[in-house]
């Protein structure tokens, strides 16, 4: 085979490798915005053993970041990925935001939270998949509240 | 009139505590680090206290489950003066060699983890697994 055509093959096949890996580290997203409430939550999944990992920031409703996002069975709620919630808004509060999975809207989104360590209160709503950034919500939810509030 | 009691029943359903029956609370320490969990479980529920002699102390509160590794209880933590945002994953059912890993993030993008195993039982204070805490294990 001639050298070079076998060169171009080998770069061609390593272009095509390095820009999957690329990809994959980028990681894909899923943008959520939680019904009746002003949150919009970003969702980079996981991959792997990689955790997912969440955001909230832009939206003008709340600064939240957590990591989780295992897909896990049960059998009251069915399929759910849970990530932990850590916002600067609601500081000494421990929350783990489940999502009913896959993500799709209409779903429903529950959040747990313990101010113990001991108990366990939740809230629920449902939610709707986006197809546009967090940095423009619509003009309607302004004026909704948080689905974070500081009492949980 | 009963369909406003009804409505009032269901608000009250999810603002007080989990009613499930509780099991006895399960202590582990963390081999090769400094922190223990008290974990109370009651239905699909489960919640822990971390704590530990010069550790980081925290609530945690998450789900029990199963993924395509077995059994787990996956928690959101809250450490004290940490900004950082934990997710635990335990095996279950809770028994000394079972294996734990610990993600973070601090920046809502990126996730790392580190992972072990526990021991059931003992306290930190007279069983100390190790010096340091799993957060400062997790970079």
């Amino acid at each position: 085979m001639n050298r070079s055509l076998l060169t171009l093959g080998i770069a061609a096949v390593a272009a095509v490798s390095i820009a999957h890996s690329a990809a994959s580290a980028k990681g894909a997203t899923v943008t959520i915005a939680i019904d009746g409430h002003c949150n919009v939550e970003v969702i980079t999944l996981g991959h792997g053993k990689a955790p997912g990992t969440i955001r909230e920031a832009g939206d003008g409703c709340d600064n939240s970041i957590g990591v989780g996002g295992f897909v896990m069975g049960t059998s009251i709620q069915g399929k759910v990925a849970g990530f932990s919630l850590t916002s600067a808004t609601a500081p000494g509060i421990t929350r783990d935001l489940v999502f009913a999975n896959p993500y799709k809207t209409g779903s429903t989104i529950t959040m747990y939270c313990t101010f113990d360590g001991k108990t366990q209160v939740y809230k629920q709503a449902t939610y709707t998949v986006l197809h546009k950034a967090p940095q423009s919500p619509d003009a309607d939810r302004s004026h909704l509240s948080s689905f974070v509030p500081s009492t949980c | 009139m009963s369909r406003t009691i009804w409505a009032w029943a269901a608000l009250l359903a999810l603002a007080i505590p989990n009613c499930g029956a509780s099991a006895a609370p399960t202590r582990i320490t963390f081999d090769g680090a400094c922190n223990t969990a008290t974990i109370t479980t009651a239905g699909e529920s489960v919640n822990a206290v971390l704590g530990g002699t010069h550790c980081g102390s925290g609530y945690a509160t998450g789900l029990n489950g199963r993924t395509v590794d077995g059994n787990f209880s996956g928690m959101a933590i809250l450490f004290y003066n940490d900004d950082a945002s934990y997710f635990l994953m335990l095996s279950r059912p809770y028994v000394t060699g079972g294996s734990w890993v610990l993600y973070k993030t601090t920046s809502g993008l990126r996730g790392t983890s580190t992972h072990g195993t526990y021991t059931v039982g003992g306290t930190a204070e007279h069983h100390p697994r190790g010096s340091r805490s799993i957060t400062s294990l997790v970079h």
